[in-house]
């Protein structure tokens, strides 16, 4: 080689990758010697730089997302289960409709649509959530707002045929919970779509 | 001119022995230890074990975030990401012992790190923030020598995350390019791109 190499070369030299003619070169070149010496200590530099310690202890946060989680799993399964319960025995004919309710053939089709929606948004939470993505610091209130909200939404619907709510109590229930899992789903779904080079 | 290298011992390592992991920091010589039974016992979602891994590896994945990420609450943000993903994840972990969890973090780590810094759009200004600040010799302080935390900050995000990523890390550029959703000659001009404009921030001479 008749010139210099370059730094891209010289990076090449270092990993072991360069060419033939550009390791003779650095061999028999004291001036691309002294570079390549220059980028081992600037490397060795960036290796020794310090640890650097969190300012603030980020571990409650992540518990208290877990344990949020934990607990909407729990309930989702718990109080999806006696909600699916209760609009399943009121869809069907010949069972025993909800205390003091009026069933309508209407209602007990928008109750068992309602069921189904919410367990549509349910597997579409799921598989939004396995590609996790970061969150800003809004977006994560957002999240934990309607997380929480659907939390205690899920807790009513368990203890709903405990407490022998009414039909159009637990209709509304569905309700709120089929448009809070929609809002869910769609700040999930927009932070995704936002991110991209 | 060259950096001299830093020697006021605030260096954190992970050690790998045998069949634990122990993070020594030199500066305040506290020990971290995980061992298997940890790791098992987070695997089975034991919020206790959780945190000492959380603990154990809390400086590693920060300060890979700090260095990658323009900002500290970026790089908490990163942190927090990180674990949330760990902790989530772990019990699907398939790695054995700690050293192997050491790099499945620091992966989920990189990972998060470089989604911020696409998810800020960082890159969609910091060619032009490049080409103000310190395009070109002209600049009236061209030469002037700043310490090496400042160089890196000089960097635009992407050609940080490179060279933090490959010589600091140990990544190969075909990781790089697969966690950066770009392709090889990417990672490598970067990296070369990150190298020239590290010696020209630090004032080191272009001798070649």
């Amino acid at each position: 080689m008749l010139r210099h190499c370059s730094i891209e070369e010289l990076l090449e030299v270092r990993n072991g990758e360069g060419s033939v003619g550009a390791k003779i070169h650095v061999d028999e070149c004291e001036e691309c010697r002294n570079e390549l010496d220059r980028l081992h200590q600037r490397v060795a530099s960036l290796k020794a730089l310090s640890s650097l310690n969190a300012p603030r202890d980020r571990w409650p946060l992540v518990r208290e997302r877990i344990v949020a989680g934990r607990q909407r799993l729990w309930w989702t399964r718990m109080g999806w289960a006696a909600a699916a319960a209760i609009a399943l025995a009121l869809g069907a004919n010949g069972l025993v409709p909800w205390p003091g309710a009026d069933t309508e053939p209407a209602q007990e089709v928008q109750l068992q649509t309602l069921v189904e929606q919410s367990a549509q948004l349910d597997s579409m939470l799921k598989s939004i959530e396995k590609k996790t993505r970061v969150v800003n610091g809004l977006t994560a209130v957002t999240i934990a707002d309607l997380e929480d909200r659907i939390i205690l939404l899920d807790s009513r619907l368990s203890s709903a045929r405990r407490i022998a709510i009414s039909e159009a109590q637990l209709r509304a229930l569905l309700e709120q919970r089929v448009l809070l899992m929609d809002a869910l789903v769609n700040t999930h779904t927009k932070r995704t779509v936002n991110v991209g080079f | 001119m060259l950096m001299p290298l830093r020697s006021d011992g605030r260096i954190n390592a992970t050690i790998v022995c045998g069949r634990a992991s122990i993070l020594v920091s030199m500066h305040e010589m506290s020990l971290v230890v995980i061992d298997d039974v940890a790791i098992q016992r987070a695997k089975a979602g034991d919020l206790t074990a959780l945190e000492r891994v959380y603990r154990a590896y809390e400086g590693l994945v920060y300060t890979l975030a700090r260095r990658i990420c323009r900002t500290a609450e970026d790089a908490e943000d990163v942190l927090q990401e990180t674990f949330f993903e760990v902790c989530r994840s772990i019990s699907g972990f398939r790695g054995e012992g700690p050293g192997s969890m050491t790099a499945w973090i620091k992966r989920v780590a990189a990972s998060k790190a470089l989604m911020k810094i696409r998810y800020e759009k960082y890159r969609t200004t910091e060619e032009l923030r490049e080409d103000v600040a310190w395009g070109g010799k002209s600049r009236d302080d061209a030469g002037l020598r700043v310490d090496l935390e400042t160089a890196l900050t000089r960097l635009s995000d992407t050609a940080r995350a490179v060279v933090w990523l490959h010589d600091v890390e140990g990544y190969k550029h075909e990781e790089i390019a697969e966690l950066m959703d770009r392709t090889v000659s990417f990672s490598k001009s970067q990296l070369s791109r990150a190298h020239m404009r590290l010696r020209d921030v630090l004032g080191e001479e272009a001798q070649c």
